[in-house]
Formats: C-alpha cells, sequence, structure tokens
C-alpha cells in the first residue's frame, strides 16, 4: 500500500527529520518509511499482537512530540525511532509487570521469499524457540540483526550499549544457536 | 556454505520482517495528523489531507476482504432510552450544550461486543420461568403495545409475565400485615434476593449488587435490591439488571430481570476516534443518560436548559436488539461529567453515541 506523499519519496531521513518539526507530512513519511520495522521489533520481543499495536502507537506519538530533539548522528532515524520504541516497551511491561513470553507461534512470515517458504515451518519454529530461550540481550540483538537487518552501529545505539558488546553479545548468541540447532 | 552463513541465513529465514495491520497502520496515522502542531506550513496541508483521503479510500476497498465476517451492530439511534426514570416520559425536556474540560484520552484501538441468542420470548419461556418460582397455570397471550405478552397466573395470586424485550416480571401479593415490625438488615435481604437469583437460573456469583432501597417502615411493604452483571464493565443501560422485592419476612414478593443468557459470541471492532464520537455529542445525537428523579420540579415548560461539562471519556456497553431478535452487549462511547441547570442545579450525565467505526453499523 502506497500512503507516502511523492514529493518526499526520495528525501533523506534527516531532511525529513529536520522538516518533520513543522510539517506533518515529512513526518507521515518516516512514519510510513518505519512503521514496520517498528512493529516487527515489538511484535518480536513482546510476541503480543495488541501490546505490539499500544506500543508502536506511543512510540509514534512520542516521537512527534519529540521530534525537534532528534539529531542525525549515531544510527540515525531508524536508531532513534527503534530506541523510543524500546523504551516504550519497558515502561509498558514494568508499569503492567508483566512477563510477556513469547506466543508458542511466532510468526511465519507471511511476506516471507520463496527462498524462506523453502525452510520448513518446523525448522524454523524450533529456531525461534531457540532464539526465545536466550537470555534477553542477546535475543534483541539477534533480533534486531536478522529480523530488521540493522548493523551492530546502530543495535549499539538502540540498546545503550557499546559495539563490541553488540559483537559479542551476537557471538554469544550464534555459538548457542549453533550448538543447539542441529544442522540443515 | 559455511555453519556460520548457514544459521545466519536460517535466522533470516525464521525472523522475518512483519507487515504491521493495515488497520493500526490508518488509525495511526490519522491520529498523527490530528495531534496538535505549532509550527504547520500551509504546503503541509493539502498534502497531509491527500494522504489521508488515499488511505481511507483504499483501506474501505480492502476493508471487506481484510475483516470479512464482522456481524453488523444495532445503531444507537434505533435504540429506545436507556435513562432511569424516563421510562413514562420525565415531563420535560433536557437540554444540554456540552463543553470538555479538557483533552479527551482516545479510545482503545479495539473492543468487543457480545452476541447472545434471539430472546426467549415464548409460552413456552415463560413456562420455564414460572416452574423455577413454583408457579404453574395456563399461559396468556395478550397484546400489549404493538406486540403481545405471555402470562401465567398462579392459583395464589402469582403472575410471571414475558416481554418481547425478554424482560420478565414477578409478582404474588403481600400478606394483609406483616409480622416483623421492621426490616432486617441489609446483609439479610441481599442474601434472599441472591437465593431468588439462583431459583432463576442466574447465578449470583455473577450479579454485581448495585443499589439497595430499604423504606423506613413495613408499610411500604417490600426493599428493593439491584443486581447488574459482573462481567460487564462500565454499564450505562439499565439493561441487563435484575430488581428484587423482599419483604421484611425476607420472602420475595416481586422481580423484574433482563438477563442475557445461552452462548456468547464475542466479535471484536475497530472504534473510531474520540474527536468523531465527540462530534456527535456536539451535534446532539448523543444518547443522554441521567437520573430524571434527581431533578425536581416544578418544571415551568417543557424545557430545562443547561451546560454539561465533559471530563471523563471512556468506552461503556448498553443492551441492544438486532433485527433478528438477537441480543448484543455492544460497546459505545460514554462521556461524563456534570451538567449545570438553569436553576444552578447541578446532575451529574452520561452522554454516550456510536464507538466503532460506521461501517460496522446496520443501516440507520
Amino acid at each position: 500500500m502506497t500512503t507516502r506523499g511523492a514529493s518526499y519519496a526520495e528525501t533523506d531521513d534527516a531532511v525529513l527529520a529536520a522538516r518533520a518539526q513543522g510539517d506533518r507530512a515529512a513526518f507521515a513519511e518516516l512514519y510510513e518509511r518505519y512503521m514496520d520495522k517498528v512493529y516487527t521489533y515489538i511484535y518480536y520481543r513482546t510476541g503480543h499482537s495488541s501490546l505490539t499495536e499500544d506500543i508502536v502507537s506511543n512510540t509514534f506519538l512520542k516521537a512527534l512530540d519529540h521530534i525537534g530533539k532528534f539529531r542525525p548522528r549515531g544510527g540515525g532515524f531508524p536508531a532513534w525511532i527503534l530506541r523510543i520504541a524500546r523504551n516504550e516497551m519497558v515502561d509498558v511491561l514494568r508499569r503492567e509487570k508483566r512477563q510477556v513470553p513469547l506466543e508458542d507461534e511466532w510468526p511465519t512470515g507471511n511476506n516471507a521469499s520463496p527462498e524462506h517458504q523453502a525452510i520448513s515451518r518446523e525448522e524454523n519454529a524450533e529456531l525461534r524457540r531457540k532464539v526465545e530461550q536466550l537470555p534477553p540481550a542477546q535475543k534483541e540483538v539477534i533480533i534486531l540483526k536478522f529480523s530488521l537487518g540493522l548493523g551492530n552501529k546502530e543495535i549499539a545505539q538502540i540498546i545503550g550499549k557499546s559495539g563490541t558488546a553488540v559483537s559479542s553479545l551476537q557471538h554469544r548468541a550464534l555459538t548457542t544457536l549453533r550448538e543447539e540447532v542441529k544442522p540443515l | 556454505m559455511t555453519d556460520e552463513k548457514n544459521l545466519e541465513q536460517r535466522l533470516k529465514s525464521a525472523l522475518p520482517p512483519q507487515k504491521a495491520p493495515e488497520e493500526l497502520r490508518m488509525k495511526l496515522r490519522q491520529e498523527l495528523m490530528r495531534q496538535p502542531q505549532t509550527r504547520r506550513k500551509h504546503s503541509g496541508l493539502p498534502l497531509g489531507i491527500a494522504s489521508i483521503a488515499a488511505v481511507l479510500v483504499l483501506g474501505l476497498v480492502l476493508w471487506p476482504t481484510l475483516f470479512p465476517n464482522l456481524p453488523t451492530l444495532p445503531s444507537i439511534a434505533s435504540t429506545g432510552p436507556v435513562t432511569r426514570g424516563a421510562s413514562g416520559g420525565p415531563g420535560f425536556e433536557l437540554k444540554l450544550v456540552y463543553t470538555k474540560a479538557g483533552q479527551l484520552a482516545e479510545l482503545p484501538v479495539k473492543v468487543d461486543a457480545v452476541f447472545y441468542p434471539p430472546v426467549p420470548f415464548s409460552p413456552q419461556a415463560v413456562t420455564e420461568a414460572a416452574a423455577r418460582l413454583g408457579v404453574s397455570g395456563e399461559v396468556v397471550t395478550e397484546p400489549w403495545q404493538d406486540g403481545q405478552t405471555h402470562r401465567i397466573d398462579g392459583p395464589s395470586g402469582e403472575t410471571v409475565i414475558i416481554f418481547p424485550s425478554g424482560f420478565y416480571n414477578y409478582h404474588r401479593p403481600t400478606p394483609a400485615e406483616f409480622e416483623a415490625d421492621a426490616f432486617p438488615s441489609k446483609a439479610e435481604l441481599v442474601d434472599a434476593a441472591k437465593g431468588f437469583l439462583s431459583r432463576l437460573g442466574i447465578d449470583p456469583v455473577s450479579a454485581q449488587l448495585g443499589e439497595i432501597k430499604v423504606p423506613e417502615t413495613v408499610d411500604f411493604d417490600t426493599a428493593e435490591i439491584y443486581f447488574t452483571p459482573t462481567y460487564i464493565t462500565n454499564q450505562v443501560s439499565i439493561s441487563p439488571y435484575a430488581r428484587v422485592l423482599v419483604g421484611p419476612d425476607k420472602e420475595i414478593y416481586g422481580a423484574g430481570w433482563v438477563w442475557p443468557a445461552g452462548d456468547q459470541e464475542v466479535n471484536t471492532y475497530s472504534t473510531r476516534s474520540i474527536a468523531a464520537a465527540w462530534q456527535d455529542v456536539q451535534a446532539g445525537k448523543g444518547k443522554l443518560v441521567v437520573d430524571y428523579h434527581a431533578i425536581t420540579g416544578p418544571v415551568a415548560g417543557t424545557v430545562i436548559n443547561g451546560t454539561a461539562q465533559v471530563t471523563e471519556a471512556s468506552i461503556a456497553y448498553i443492551l441492544t436488539y438486532g433485527p433478528d431478535a438477537g441480543v448484543v452487549l455492544q460497546p459505545v462511547a460514554a462521556f461524563t461529567g456534570e451538567a449545570t441547570l438553569e436553576d444552578g442545579s447541578k446532575v451529574p450525565f452520561t452522554v454516550y453515541t456510536e464507538a466503532v467505526q460506521e461501517r460496522y453499523y446496520q443501516p440507520k
């Protein structure tokens, strides 16, 4: 579904963010660009659709309130908006005192490419269960890295750790997964 | 492919990017566009409106595919009054001008509506209800308004009636004089009333205690105990409810009840914006709920004017009836606050209007 304003489709994030302080259409373009990423991140972290929708909504409303504070450095706008989402998620979970278990059935990828579909549902489910069992920090890095395709620098900005720490978390997670998941 | 690359590829497959639901995308986009902005540029306005229109048009086209099977809800406009004390008409009209004290919170993104089987309005239904109360007799069907009622008269003057709305009424004569010279405690009265609910087949655990009216003397025969279902949060319609009349001797001498039962079907609907609901209220399309008993007369004319300040908005529930006589516990957008009438008196009020998106309602 294409909803973005054509005049902003090719505009850089940083320019959009600067304009978004006074131009709602510019913010709408950023929203269209990053809505799915925020949704993906929160959904994999909470495993609950309704909770995800609440957190995503609050994230963009907060981002709109604070867009004037955005500075184009570090991981750029993706890191900034995902960090807001992360903080919002932590607040919500703490407020509700919820330990949110992931749903038994994580999304199987309606938008999966043919290559994705070639790997069986059962094997994916097993791998997702193993990811779910990882320590929270490792799991978060895996989701940001492989589901959102972010680089270590952006991930470091989002989770508030150094790039080295991110590399270490990723390495430990992959080592654990490699040992526990049977090779194809 | 190395083990490392293989595993990374499998992780990408196992954790594919997700697409936010279109419904959420549309609603949030509209919300973002509605947020106040201190430095809006004129050039941004047409683009924003065009984007919203595009989203709405495309959303309407896609909607039947995305959400094909949700049953429609009775339109609020077609529902009758739900105000306590207004069943026979209060004898005057209350005209309020609505304002709000501040920004109102948005409604939840989704709300549930509960669908019950059609009202069991039949001679058999009244026979079964009467049997539970130990009353037996022949069913008499009589015209009533634009329909009819079914009634059973027992040998000792008891009466059980069912109305087309599913409302039951039970009555039995009180003795010429009660032996007791005072009513028992409220707790004892409530226990007696709950026992009666059990006889009706209503689990007392599912009944939330409401108002208790105990007369000062036994000359007034009975105390009144009200119940509503515990499973309804923020109920604004009188129904469903049960009203039980308990004598000083803790016997039950009357009752009225509408209490939907049977297999329920719960459906979840997307809400509309609080701004749209508020526009309805300001346009006079809301349904006002006021305890008319709280307004003292005499009224010098047929209209009482006043102002009503809304302080809170929330989802509430009313009982409505579908075209197939199915009973629906449906959500409404309820605005509550305090009204100041022209004589300076103040009364709490609720005014409600439709909560879910227009496409979900039956044609008005």
